[in-house]
């Protein structure tokens, strides 16, 4: 079996239409045979369409999947027949996860289930190209550009530049079913964490009416996770839903707020996903607004305290991951819930909690310092992004599970303060 | 040159300590938050680059945690104390900032109290030398306590930030010293890992030393306006007497009467000193020479101690020439007593006052007590909230800025969750909460500072020269104006001038819909809250009668002393009557407004009138014998009638007695029996009658001999009341020049029916060169050479006059009220210099009610 894959692989790199996962030694050691690639290119194309389980790439994706999913299930198998329509691999997958009942079983078939992904993913890249002779020249040129840039894919394969637009997996069914599998199994973190990773591939796993059976597939469980679930898909019904979901029960006091003490990830999605500005701003999400108040009061007061006790620790080490949470919070989510509360008109709660984080003489009043407090944290704000150009290791490092989301926080965090500092009254007043 | 402006000059002073702030966290004291208030000082600090401003007496581990960047990159490094305190008061709030933060390697503290001014306190522990007396002390206090924690090193593994230490309540450090805690600084222990190596050439071998620079920061008083100060309530020096307690002394807070005879060294209070330290500093800093007149025994001596500190080096200078008049308030207590036309006074007296930092009288320490300490004044803070809460009515549930109060409490709560160490259950329902006033008051925050300037907004200075009508057309001409910048439209119903209260409340509601355009135009809707507060009732109505009531007593004083003895007796049995009336009936009438204090006010009112228009004798008072009985024994009447109302100082040890006095009656009323309405010899006989129960005879008898007791102690300390009272009203007879030369000045009074005060008169004579008698030139020391030197030839030298300056400063001690400083810029227009400069100042702003706290409230002698 193993000297069969490596023969595949082999092949595959003679035909110069290379896999994300082969192996780096393989491709830098062997070379494109070009006259395989110049006569046969209609061909091959016309081979792939007609019967891809005929093709070297399915082949291949199919042995390694049956060798991933073998370590967990050892009777199962998957034939190049199985992936030869969408069809017939969604039915081949479901059924394989009905043998599937652990969380290693089900991190096993994800892994399998983003092997196909490459498959049928490119299929679509080969249809527009058959309907006319025009098209044909505009394909060969997609694939010189796919040639050129193949380098580039080696070097980060975790960043596709191909296309910047969102599309729904074709393989949604199946992410919907290890999605369930995964609720019901307790671990809506592992799921959050699924999503998050998809959003940084702009894909979406599931499509508006899985999210829907999502919503009432979890909405049992802690409304604060399925709102955080939400958050990470971009179906705006779907979302309003869970929020008034939320909302009704954090009015019959029904929601637990022990667990969500720490809770950055909830903070970093409301405000990366922009459904801050509705909770702001709309009175019917008063309760969610005042929890999310409790939350930034909370998490504020922590990360203060954290860094003071970096600053006095004995030893002085490297940040630990309690420390770059602390940084993360008063770098990014602090700074982003502050423009956005100027940028909805909150600007006195804007003012009262900048006080409070830069502890302001108690006695003075809020009237008299919000203005001048707002203006100066944010212009502070802007400096500092300016000079921390390098990377962020608190972003990374910090056990959370929406790294994408805090990325995206972080990109956008020097225009957002920008705007609202566009919107504060002149100086002169 | 250009003109003085107070303000102007304050926020220039903060700017030349630009480089002590930049990156320092900056501590101020209560008194120092008082005047950066009044000067809007706050954006200021931000532009030089104060890392955070705190309190200094509720510091916090925390505060070093505050940074505006967010760079978190170092800890902080410097710091910065403004205290309006003595060194020695604030030496541990200091010692505690410096525990707090670990990293601190260079502390500033700025103190308003000059060196001078500290040596001559009778309380201070330090000499001649006292700044660099107290950078030593300092250095060996912060050295101390690093060797008290260096031996705890044993104890390294536990955590020395848990929760409950970054509680900001003050009163948990009760016990500061064991509050002190301080972190594992590398800086500290030479022989870890030093990784600030640009400064290990200054490490010593127990750690860097700590380095502490001690200023003078004279700047720190509390402008109203560009041209009128007062110094702030919770500084050391309005906070010292101004009077010991002797026979001619009125209140601590008040100068004494002034009799001519002269003070000796020891007796001078310190407030007196530390006010000639001041003024003499203020003139300094605003690049002023002095010509000094004084007006009043307490006046003198500050002019005569700002000669002596004056040196021939000032004059070879090329200042500027200014007049500087001192006044003592003793000389017209009318003035601030009286309720005239003023918007402000009416204002300041309607809007809740806090009660002032009662930590540093506990601070005193009790193994040496001193009389001067027993004195202290305590002033009512004029850091003045305006409360914005009704502006978030919910009146408009779907208004965004009424759902604030909620957003704000439940940040609060959590934040103050780290120290709740069980489980936090689920946050309670803030919607209800946030709209209760009393519970939004506790957190204090969603206010603004009433007595404030801040950049660019005058309000202020126009408000202190109208009356209540002008004045509420004038803030709604500055309401309209507002919502025509915010293109917010008014429909402006009934006629243009008028302008009533609810006409402000609704132009107040459509400028507060947006936050933006609340914070932006937050001046004048302070201003228009306040005006709503003083109009509304019973305010307005109080207000009212006490005008009717001073007027009445004004114009009877014209009249015979029986007169006005008659009018007093009517306030007073007023006063009893409409308790007694309110409990029959339960309806208000205004006249019936005014309580037993009040009327206590008026009879000051009434005696001093009588002082002045019927100067007979010293020893009896101004009223008959049988008058002032008559008075006596309806005071004493009051007093027995409603103990629970009467919270007065010279019935301190009484209220015990007066409260248990209180309640058979109570019981008696409940009963409603037909016995309460007989008298108690008919309530003995009955007794009697039941047979020969000795015991119960024995203690009805010994129950009558206890109230027999309580009113002969009452009517003992009424005596005692009206004693005071005949001093008030003797203040001319105490001092013949004094009180012709104040007798004269009645010849600017134009009307009978509208008094003007003192400074109006006094202004208006000195700057039409009218001689006064009692006003005393302090000559400067050249002054004195050359007059002695050019003598010996027999050349004369005019004497020089206090209205020829362009720049006068006049300064009361004791304090200056609103009515006041309005009269006396109407004094500079009606004169023939309407172009001079004239800047005025006091102790403290005293209203009416500020008045009777001195003389017979919290802050009168005892």
């Amino acid at each position: 079996s193993q000297l069969r894959v490596y023969a595949l692989q082999l092949m595959q790199c003679i035909t110069g239409r290379n896999l994300k996962s082969l192996p780096n030694e393989l491709v830098s050691q062997v070379e494109p045979w070009e006259l395989w690639y110049e006569p046969g290119t209609g061909s091959s194309v016309a081979d792939d369409n007609n019967s891809p389980s005929s093709s070297i790439t399915g082949t291949l994706v199919a042995l390694r999947s049956t060798q991933m999913i073998t370590t967990v299930l050892p009777n199962a198998n998957i034939t190049p027949n199985n992936l030869g329509t969408l069809d017939s691999a969604v039915s081949c997958f479901l059924h394989l996860s009905e043998s599937a009942s652990s969380v290693e079983t089900i991190a096993v078939m994800e892994a399998v289930l983003e092997e196909w992904e490459q498959l049928f993913s490119s299929k679509e890249e080969y249809v527009p190209p058959q309907e006319s002779p025009k098209e044909t020249n505009d394909w060969s040129d997609d694939w010189d550009d796919g040639w050129e840039a193949l380098p580039e894919e080696l070097e980060s394969p975790t960043k596709k530049h191909g296309r910047t637009s969102l599309s729904v997996d074709p393989l949604h069914t199946c992410w919907m079913e290890i999605i369930r599998k995964l609720v019901e199994l307790g671990e809506p973190h592992k799921v959050i964490e699924l999503l998050d990773r998809a959003s940084s591939r702009n894909s979406m796993l599931i499509e508006d009416d899985e999210a829907n059976r999502l919503l009432e597939l979890i909405s049992a469980m802690e409304p604060l996770m399925a709102l955080k679930i939400m958050l990470l898909l971009p179906y705006e019904t779907t979302r309003l839903r869970c929020l008034q979901m939320v909302e009704a029960k954090m009015r019959e006091g029904t929601v637990s707020t022990s667990s969500n003490a720490d809770d950055h990830e909830l903070l970093a999605l409301v405000l990366s996903s922009g459904v801050l500005q509705r909770i702001v701003t709309e009175v019917e999400y008063s309760k969610l607004f005042s929890h999310i108040c409790h939350l930034v009061g909370h998490l504020a007061r922590s990360s203060q305290n954290d860094l003071l006790v970096k600053w006095n620790d004995e030893a002085n080490a490297p940040g630990t991951s309690k420390t770059n949470k602390s940084l993360l919070f008063a770098r990014v989510l602090f700074p982003s819930f502050i423009s956005e509360l100027v940028l909805r008109g909150q600007y006195l709660l804007a003012g009262f909690v900048i006080s409070r984080w830069m502890h302001t003489h108690p006695s003075l009043g809020l009237m008299d310092v919000a203005e001048a407090s707002v203006r100066r944290y944010l212009n502070g704000q802007i400096v500092q992004a300016q000079q921390l150009g390098g990377t962020d290791v608190f972003l990374t490092d910090n056990e959370l599970s929406v790294s994408h989301a805090l990325s995206t926080l972080r990109s956008n965090l020097v225009s957002l303060v920008q705007a609202a500092l566009a919107t504060l009254p002149n100086q002169d007043l | 040159m250009g003109s003085v402006d107070l303000i102007a000059a304050c926020l220039d002073s903060i700017r030349q300590i630009g480089d002590e702030i930049a990156d320092a966290l900056v501590y101020l004291d209560a008194g120092t938050l008082e005047a950066f208030q009044f000067i809007g000082a706050f954006p200021l600090l931000l532009e030089l680059g104060a890392r955070a401003i705190c309190s200094l007496e509720n510091a916090s581990p925390l505060d070093a945690a505050a940074e505006w960047h967010s760079s978190f990159a170092h800890p902080a490094r410097k710091i910065v104390v403004i205290t309006s305190r003595l060194l020695s008061d604030a030496h541990r709030y200091i010692l505690r900032c410096l525990g707090n933060h670990g990293t601190i390697s260079h502390c500033t503290v700025l103190t308003a109290i000059s060196e001078v001014g500290h040596s001559a306190y009778v309380d201070s522990p330090f000499g001649p030398d006292a700044f660099r007396e107290y950078e030593t002390l300092l250095t060996q206090d912060h050295e101390e306590l690093l060797k008290k924690y260096e031996k705890s090193d044993e104890h390294k593994d536990t955590t020395f930030y848990t929760g409950k230490d970054f509680t900001s309540d003050g009163g948990r450090y009760s016990n500061w010293e064991s509050g002190v805690h301080y972190g594992s600084n590398s800086e500290s222990s030479p022989t870890k890992k030093d990784l600030f190596a640009d400064e290990s050439s200054q490490l010593e071998t127990k750690g860097k030393r700590l380095s502490v620079t001690v200023t003078h920061f004279p700047m720190i008083f509390s402008p109203i306006s560009s041209r009128t100060f007062v110094l702030p309530s919770e500084g050391t020096m309005a906070e010292s007497c101004l009077s010991n307690h002797h026979e001619d002394s009125l209140s601590p807070g008040l100068p004494p009467i002034s009799t001519g005879r002269s003070f000796d060294g020891d007796e001078i209070p310190p407030g007196v000193t530390l006010t000639a330290q001041f003024l003499y500093h203020l003139a300094s800093k605003m690049d002023l020479k002095l010509d000094i007149f004084s007006l009043g025994d307490t006046s003198k001596v500050i002019g005569k101690l700002m000669m002596d500190m004056s040196s021939l080096y000032d004059v070879g200078r090329n200042k500027r020439s200014a007049g500087l008049l001192i006044v003592d308030r003793t000389l017209d207590l009318l003035t601030p007593c009286f309720h005239g036309d003023s918007f402000l006074d009416r204002m300041l007296s309607s809007l809740t006052r806090k009660e002032g930092t009662s930590s540093y009288f506990v601070s005193k320490n009790p193994q040496t007590p001193s009389k001067h300490s027993e004195a202290t004044v305590k002033r009512i803070p004029l850091d003045i909230k305006v409360p914005f809460e009704k502006v978030f009515s919910k009146e408009e549930p779907k208004s965004r800025t009424s759902m604030l109060p909620e957003s704000i409490m439940s940040f609060v709560s959590g934040w103050n969750s780290a120290e709740v160490e069980s489980e936090v259950t689920w946050l309670p329902d803030y919607a209800d909460k946030a709209h209760d006033d009393k519970l939004s008051s506790q957190h204090g925050s969603l206010n603004g500072s009433f007595l404030s300037n801040y950049a660019g907004v005058c309000y202020l200075e126009s408000l202190l020269d109208r009356g209540a009508k002008d004045g509420l057309m004038l803030i709604k001409k500055w309401l309209m104006e507002a919502l025509q910048h915010e293109k917010l439209s008014f429909p402006s119903k009934g006629r243009q001038g008028a302008a009533s209260v609810s006409e402000l409340h609704s132009m107040v509601q459509m400028l507060s819909r947006d936050q933006l355009s609340l914070v932006r135009n937050r001046g004048v809707i302070q201003l228009a809250l306040a005006a709503e507060m003083a109009l509304q009732e019973p305010q307005s109505s109080r207000w009212d009668a006490f005008t009717s009531a001073e007027r009445i007593l004004s114009v009877t004083s014209a009249e015979t002393t029986q007169s006005l003895a008659s009018e007093l007796r009517d306030f007073i049995n007023t006063s009893t009557s409409v308790e007694s009336h309110k409990q029959a009936n339960k309806t208000e009438s205004s006249q019936g407004l005014l309580s037993f204090q009040d009327v206590l006010l008026l009879t000051i009112i009434g005696y001093i009138l009588a002082g002045e228009n019927f100067p007979t004798s010293i020893a009896g008072g101004p009223f008959s014998w049988e008058d002032e009985r008559s008075l006596k024994d309806i005071v004493v009447d009051s007093i027995l009638d409603r103990p629970s109302s009467v919270k007065l100082r010279f019935l301190v040890g009484l209220e015990n007695e007066l409260e248990a006095k209180a309640r058979p009656k109570d019981g008696d009323k409940s009963n409603d029996s037909i016995e309460a309405s007989k008298s108690t010899d008919d309530f003995d006989d009955q007794w009697d009658s039941w047979g020969d129960d000795d015991d119960n005879t024995d203690d009805q008898k010994d129950e009558a001999y206890g109230d027999m007791q309580l009113k002969l102690e009452v009517r003992d300390r009424v005596d005692q009341l009206f004693k005071f009272f005949h001093n008030l009203s003797s203040m001319r007879l105490r001092n013949q020049t004094l009180g012709e030369g104040l007798a004269a000045l009645s010849r600017f009074e134009t009307d009978i029916y509208s008094r003007k005060g003192l400074l109006y008169k006094l202004l208006l004579a000195v700057l039409a060169r009218y001689d006064i008698p009692g006003l005393e030139y302090h000559s400067s020391a050249v002054g004195r050479l050359f007059k002695s030197g050019l003598g010996r030839f027999g050349l004369g030298q005019s004497k020089p006059s206090f209205g020829d300056q362009s720049i006068l400063i006049v300064f009361v001690v004791g304090g200056i009220n609103a009515l006041e400083v309005r009269e006396v810029m109407k004094a500079i227009s009606d004169s023939s210099r309407p172009d001079v400069e004239l800047i005025l100042g006091g102790t403290t702003l005293l209203t009416p009610d500020d008045m009777f706290e001195l003389m017979l409230g919290s802050s009168s002698f005892s």
